[in-house]
């Protein structure tokens, strides 16, 4: 009988149009910015590109638009983390119930994650809209006329008017991967509790959470990414108006390109990649001791 | 004992009723949209919930005449098939070898494709990339960056996947006489159809619906449908009964490519996340 070697039964030439596509079309670019964040790249002179050294940078930081992209891009992020996560969960458990109609219920949480963000910002525009919307509509049916906003030209309603359309479009697969990890923590321990006289918060807080913590790590992780990477959504309901106070990161590499400033968007875009990379690894690192210590 | 057991009853209906409110408040606003889509122009402005005085079919024609929904069409058809094949045979191959090999340079691999969830896509020097390969407002331009985008996630659940595939059908396949290519296409490939399934449908959503490749990289004539919508909604701005028959016609396509792999795709889905 022949010793079991893998070079036998497989080959790493499998990796190579993955990876090929991959380094090239993907992780080439993002090397690329560490070359074109430094130079004065622009659309009116497209083939002459000169080194301008930290110009971009202090541009930065003399814009005010730069750190109002910063605040409002973690502000979104933090605000839709906690929202989709925290209602995720309690809509998973009840889910988890073994409820009647329980599979429909699922679909209607998850179409929405199906859709387009530009299908779903118009949907938004009507509900949000000032005079005829919904929203304002309801409020005045019920005498509450007076908390009638017109949501998305007000500058202190606009971003959390953003917030509630992106859990909407996106709690659906946090659901899931919720239900997912839920499925996973075996029947008697609940029974057990039941026998000990434990309420549903009890049960919340000691079996449910702990053991489904992994799958708490995965969705606030991904959720976090989705959030600080946001475009479509601002893009295509406010277009970082009114007067910048949704603008978010995505928006703003998008306005600078649009004028032409090539070099500038790149050095903007990897600013944006380390802020990235820096904040998603210190919530992982966080995430893992909290798994340990629940 | 008993009365303890009749209050869990109530409580059980309670939030029966609690879930159904929250589910019917959470799909109203797909509802508004399929109800005013039916409606007058003058009637669909004021977003009401009734059924229409009379249903106005002729939106979707109109739509469908004035929308380019043809063009769009066919566009979203040939991205979404050219890249979902592509992925699929790609990242099922690398995933092979990443899950079977398991040496530093696969793991590395692994964890280089990994990294591409967290990192935002460079935009502009993907943009200088493409204009320097004469790529820009081409499908081949756009094809290669969504694929390449696609690339981490698809990975990532075929090597979850993976690892419920037994190494010894791999033995088996090889004593009869399987050379590599057939090993895995033939035996292999086959096994990992929730995976495939998955891997699909998440490819089919992300690039149909992709706004970031196609607004940077291609003009309206190569747009999939919901890009069109955008576009339609600026030039139709104040009717919203063809804006919503739009917005259906864009959405039909995607519900249904769900609908239909949706048993699959609970259990592609979480294999690769939650165990991996």
């Amino acid at each position: 009988m022949k010793k079991y070697s893998p070079s036998r039964f497989y080959t790493r030439s499998f990796l190579l149009p993955a990876l090929t596509f991959y380094l090239v079309f993907f992780i080439f670019p993002s090397l690329l910015s560490l070359i074109l964040g430094f130079t004065d790249w622009s659309t009116y002179r497209i083939t002459e590109i000169h080194f301008n050294g930290l110009d971009n940078f202090k541009m930065m930081l003399d814009e005010p638009i730069f750190a109002t992209s910063i605040v409002n891009t973690f502000y979104f992020t933090f605000v839709s983390v906690l929202l989709t996560n925290v209602l995720g969960i309690l809509i998973a458990l009840v889910l988890n119930m073994k409820l009647r109609l329980q599979s429909l219920y699922r679909s209607v949480f998850f179409i929405p994650t199906t859709l387009s963000i530009l299908v779903i910002a118009p949907i938004f525009s009507a509900l949000y809209h000032p005079q005829f919307g919904p929203i304002n509509q309801a409020l005045r049916a019920i005498g509450l006329g007076f908390l009638a906003q017109e949501w998305l030209v007000d500058a202190r309603y606009a971003m959390n008017s953003i917030v509630v359309m992106a859990v909407w479009s996106s709690i659906g697969v946090t659901i899931l991967l919720y239900l997912a990890g839920l499925q996973t923590v075996p029947k008697d321990y609940y029974e057990a509790a039941d026998i000990d006289g434990c309420g549903f918060w009890q049960k919340l807080r000691h079996i449910s959470l702990p053991l489904i913590m992994p799958s708490i790590t995965v969705n606030i992780v991904l959720s976090f990414v989705g959030g600080l990477k946001v475009f479509g959504h601002v893009y295509a309901l406010t277009n970082g108006g009114p007067n910048d106070a949704t603008q978010v990161f995505g928006t703003l590499i998008f306005k600078n390109f649009g004028a032409g400033l090539l070099g500038y968007s790149s050095a903007v875009g990897l600013v944006f990649t380390m802020i990235v990379c820096l904040f998603t690894f210190i919530l992982i690192a966080t995430m893992r001791r909290l798994e340990i210590e629940l | 004992m008993n009365s303890s057991l009749r209050k869990q009853k109530y409580g059980k209906r309670l939030l029966e009723l609690a879930v159904f409110l929250i589910a019917a408040f959470f799909i109203f606003p797909v509802w508004m949209v399929v109800v005013n889509s039916f409606k007058t122009e003058k009637e669909a402005a004021f977003f009401g919930l009734g059924f229409p005085d009379k249903w106005q079919f002729v939106n979707y024609a109109k739509v469908f005449a004035e929308a380019n929904i043809v063009q769009a069409m066919s566009n979203g058809l040939l991205l979404t098939g050219v890249i979902g094949a592509l992925a699929l045979l790609f990242a099922s191959m690398a995933a092979f070898a990443i899950s079977r090999i398991g040496t530093k340079f696969t793991s590395f691999a692994y964890y280089l494709f990994m990294s591409g969830i967290v990192l935002p896509s460079a935009i502009i020097p993907t943009f200088f990339l493409l204009q320097r390969l004469n790529l820009i407002n081409t499908y081949t331009g756009v094809i290669v960056v969504l694929l390449s985008m696609t690339m981490p996630v698809s990975v990532f659940l075929y090597t979850g996947f993976m690892k419920s595939v037994p190494k010894e059908l791999d033995e088996a396949g090889i004593i009869d006489g399987c050379g590599k290519l057939r090993l895995f296409f033939v035996i292999i490939l086959p096994l990992l159809r929730p995976a495939t399934i998955t891997v699909m449908i998440f490819n089919f959503m992300g690039v149909w619906n992709d706004v970031t490749t196609q607004l940077y990289f291609s003009n309206a004539d190569k747009w999939t449908m919901p890009m069109m919508v955008y576009r339609f909604q600026g030039m139709y701005s104040s009717q919203w009964n063809l804006i919503f028959a739009d917005l259906i016609l864009t959405s039909i396509p995607v519900v249904l490519v769900y609908m239909i792999g949706q048993k699959y795709m609970v259990s592609g889905m979480t294999t690769g996340a939650v165990k991996g």
